[in-house]
């Protein structure tokens, strides 16, 4: 998939001043999610002013510092994208069923018990590769931001009961903010959309200027600097039997959220590089790697549990600046903000119709980019109904109209959560279908040419198996070779490694994948040399993936856990 | 299967008939066989491919190391007898259009 809009991809750095400034935009969208839960938490259980003031100072300083290490790629940890963290609101139950039993002490040992989940996830990753695929990842994009159409809606409204000319007012602030987003993005030139984020939300607030619709009530109230009082409330290490409800709860909304962050950690590659080919499960296991570390931390400061967002990550593709230093300057923003309340105040002060109707363009690109993963990679029957069904169930949580009163609270965090339920789903077929027994072929080599013809005999031996025709069975051959040989030729010298084959048959055609446990570049990036008579020795072993590929289809070459995996379709 | 010559002399031609399997494990062998006839002298040599059953990039480069020694001593390298799947990767790979390739022996010959 060409990006070729993109002004500035992942690894290139804009200036300093359009960063700060797309930093600030980013920040003005996820920074009310950022304090939502300990804001939700103080209102609900009347917390204690010093304790609330802890909590959001705390939330917003692991933001600060997981924002940072999710844009830099430092020993595995971090994707290298930009990706802000913050409260999650799949937490927001647990969380408030945590305080209530035991204060913040208890919510801080419920997220540390169920955080290993997370890491055990993230390892084994490579074993899901068939399950939690991109396509299951759009789902969960999709279900996202059907979610938040109401909350978008909600904000640009606001509360019932208000006069016609205030909701007309609120209307046309959101619409006025809405369109000129949208008319930037159709019709502007690549400079105008750069700042096609703040120019559409100053215009919102001149308009809500203009109908009255501004106030600084927070902004005039908020010190310039300040430190919170250092009220940490512990964590509670006397677990007893009665915890045990609390503990599911916190685990399926654990789930709930590696689950999203795999597929916003699968979007923002898309969405950042110029050549994006292929998702590189690496980079998911260095962000998930890193949202865990930021929920232990989230854990031992005893604030709200955070996770990533993926509500910011449109504005990539609107400004077509995805450069990590974006999220390098937005972390420094949040650790301003975090010592800074009027600034912080600034933002809340924002008119909520502004935030509305920029939110639902925000919406309408998730819906574009969620389409984009799932239609990624082949489509069949079986992977249309997968989606389809998870993208019903989902919908169907999300409406709150299925069978209410019989959902038992300790499942709530993933029943009553759209994403939760949609993407449980997409997994849950995804794995019948792989575990479906089904005929398949196997073999295991050593990484050495003189090797292969065992894996011959083992295409010869499963000919009358899987019924493959004596030409597809030479063009399988052929295949497996060109694949065995990139493979041993890629090895390093002093490794013995060994290479799989499986090939199955599906309703697509013979389904091949080949796994060996070292790192080698992309199969799919190879030249045909301008003649084979002059070529060098190296340029001439293009000539086995030039074969490769006039018969293969559907290739993909991921890489997860130092293991490399091609897989092809014949 | 493993990969088989023979060898023959028509004339001034020499003809090797490769039967089997021409893969990364057999490919080698064919550039042997050549190098063997060169250095006798024979430089003009027809590859009988009718009986090759599969040819992978392993036995097209073995080919071309092939017809490029022998081009550099003034010699040639021709097919004839091309069929189903060896045909396909000729065609794919482009050495249809490298090399001079005839539907038999005779069509040289004459």
């Amino acid at each position: 998939m060409q990006n070729s809009e993109l002004k500035y991809d992942v690894n290139e750095n804009p200036p300093l001043l359009l960063s700060m400034a797309l930093a600030l935009t980013h920040v003005l969208v996820i920074f009310d999610g950022i304090i939502f839960i300990p804001n939700v938490l103080g209102k609900t259980l009347a917390l204690a002013p010093d304790t609330l003031q802890f909590t959001t100072f705390a939330i917003i300083l692991i933001a600060a510092a997981f924002t940072y290490l999710q844009s830099r790629r430092q020993f595995g940890i971090g994707a290298g994208f930009i990706l802000f963290t913050g409260s999650y609101s799949a937490f927001l139950i647990c969380s408030l069923d945590a305080v209530k039993m035991g204060g913040f002490g208890t919510l801080a040992a419920m997220t540390l018990l169920t955080v290993p989940i997370i890491f055990l996830y993230t390892f084994f990753i490579r074993f899901f590769r068939h399950i939690i695929t991109p396509a299951v990842g759009g789902v969960v994009i999709l279900l996202i931001a059907v979610s938040m159409v109401p909350i978008a809606l909600e904000i640009w409204a606001g509360p019932a009961g208000g006069s016609k000319q205030m909701t007309l007012a609120k209307l046309a602030i959101g619409g006025l903010t809405a369109l000129t987003l949208t008319l930037f993005m159709l019709f502007g030139s690549t400079k105008l959309k750069l700042w096609s984020p703040i120019l559409s939300l100053a215009t919102g607030y001149g308009a809500a200027f203009l109908a009255g619709q501004t106030h600084f009530e927070h902004t005039l109230r908020a010190p310039w600097f300040g430190l919170p009082p250092m009220a940490w409330p512990g964590i509670e290490f006397n677990i007893t039997s009665q915890h045990l409800p609390l503990v599911f709860a916190f685990a399926m909304a654990m789930m709930a959220s590696m689950i999203e962050n795999t597929g916003n950690l699968m979007l923002v590659q898309q969405l950042s590089n110029r050549d994006f080919r292929r998702v590189a499960y690496n980079q998911v296991q260095a962000g998930l790697y890193c949202d865990g570390l930021s929920k232990i931390a989230g854990g031992l400061f005893g604030t709200a549990v955070p996770s990533l967002y993926c509500d910011n990550l449109p504005l990539i593709h609107i400004t077509g600046v995805a450069s990590r230093r974006i999220g390098t300057c937005g972390a420094g923003i949040l650790l301003l903000l975090a010592f800074m309340p009027k600034v912080s105040a600034i933002i809340l002060d924002m008119p909520p119709p502004v935030m509305g109707g920029f939110l639902i363009v925000i919406v309408s690109l998730l819906f574009h980019a969620g389409i984009g993963l799932v239609t990624m990679n082949r489509f069949d029957n079986q992977h249309g109904l997968i989606l389809g069904l998870s993208l019903t169930v989902g919908l169907v949580a999300e409406s709150g109209t299925y069978f209410p009163g019989v959902v038992p609270d300790t499942l709530a965090p993933v029943l009553q959560n759209s994403v939760a339920i949609g993407g449980f789903t997409a997994l849950f077929l995804s794995t019948v279908a792989y575990l479906t027994p089904q005929k398949r072929l196997q073999g295991t080599f050593q990484a050495r040419i003189d090797e292969l013809p065992k894996v011959q005999a083992l295409l010869e031996g499963g000919q009358k198996k899987l019924a493959i025709s004596d030409m597809t069975l030479s063009r399988l051959s052929l295949c497996c070779e060109e694949v065995f040989c990139y493979m041993v030729g890629e090895k390093p010298d002093d490794e013995e490694c060994s290479l799989t084959f499986r090939i199955s048959k599906t309703e697509d055609g013979y389904f091949t994948e080949a796994i060996c446990g070292h790192h080698m570049d992309d199969i799919n990036n190879f030249a045909m040399p301008d003649s084979f008579f002059h070529a060098r020795p190296e340029e001439l072993k293009q000539l086995g993936m030039i074969l490769f590929s006039t018969y293969a289809r559907d290739v993909k070459h991921i890489e997860i856990s130092g293991y490399s995996f091609i897989s092809f379709l014949l | 299967m493993s990969l088989t010559m023979g060898c023959q002399e028509k004339g001034n031609l020499t003809l090797v008939t490769v039967t089997g399997r021409m893969d990364a494990v057999t490919a080698p062998d064919f550039e042997k066989t050549c190098q063997a006839l060169m250095q006798k002298g024979k430089i003009d040599i027809v590859a009988e491919l009718s009986a090759l059953d599969y040819i992978s990039s392993a036995g097209l480069r073995s080919i071309l190391s092939a017809a490029k020694k022998l081009r550099g001593k003034g010699g040639n390298l021709r097919f004839c007898g091309l069929s189903g799947m060896v045909k396909e990767v000729f065609k794919i790979s482009g050495f249809q259009s490298m090399f001079t390739i005839v539907e038999n022996l005779a069509e040289i010959e004459g």
